[in-house]
């Protein structure tokens, strides 16, 4: 991993829109604006 | 991702929003995240395009999975903490639960643990693991 290549503390995280396993679209932003002082994202390396 | 699960009213009353994203899609994340009772979203990105922009596209396994990672986004959508790979797997639920506590407070957070030689031989111990769990994924037809 190059870890310069992945948003440091202070830098701002990219904004995404996925769907969820359930199929409701989630953005970075709606996130944000749903009232929540934080978002914790959580990569994780799935089922393999 | 149980463990987030079980501290997800914590998280909130922190203030806190919580997603999961792997490179699994629908049919793979849901299954999961039924088996578990997961009460938060696991988003899919099988194009894999979210785990590039954020730099965590790991090529070297099945065809790219993202490196284990965690953030924390404030409401400017600026990074607040991070914490990668064999870190990321070690920053316990309970220990991010307190960071966010802690940045809730206006508190500046902590520096991520120092990276530590893992023994290889964990990662093929958990992979065999996770094999006998789950079974072996096969590439798509």
């Amino acid at each position: 991993m190059d870890e310069r290549q992945v948003p440091s503390v202070g830098e701002n995280a990219p904004e995404f829109a996925l769907a969820d396993s359930t199929g409701v679209v989630r953005r970075l932003d709606d996130l944000i604006d749903g009232g929540m002082c934080f978002v914790v994202v959580v990569f994780y390396r799935g089922h393999w | 991702m149980a463990d987030y699960s079980e501290h997800l009213e914590d998280f909130r009353a922190a203030g806190a929003e919580l997603v999961a994203i792997s490179v699994d899609d629908a049919a793979r994340a849901e299954p999961c995240r039924q088996e578990l009772g997961l009460k938060f979203p696991l988003l899919c990105d099988p194009r894999r395009e979210v785990v590039k922009a954020y730099g965590l596209l790991n090529t070297r396994e099945n065809g790219g999975i993202a490196f284990p990672a965690s953030f924390v986004i404030d409401r400017e959508r600026v990074v607040r903490f991070r914490a990668l790979e064999d870190v990321a797997t070690r920053v316990s639920v309970d220990q991010l639960l307190g960071l966010v506590r802690a940045l809730g407070k206006g508190v500046e957070a902590p520096a991520a643990p120092r990276k530590r030689g893992v023994w290889p031989g964990a990662m093929y111990i958990r992979a065999t693991m996770n094999a006998l769990r789950r079974g072996v994924r096969v590439p798509n037809q």
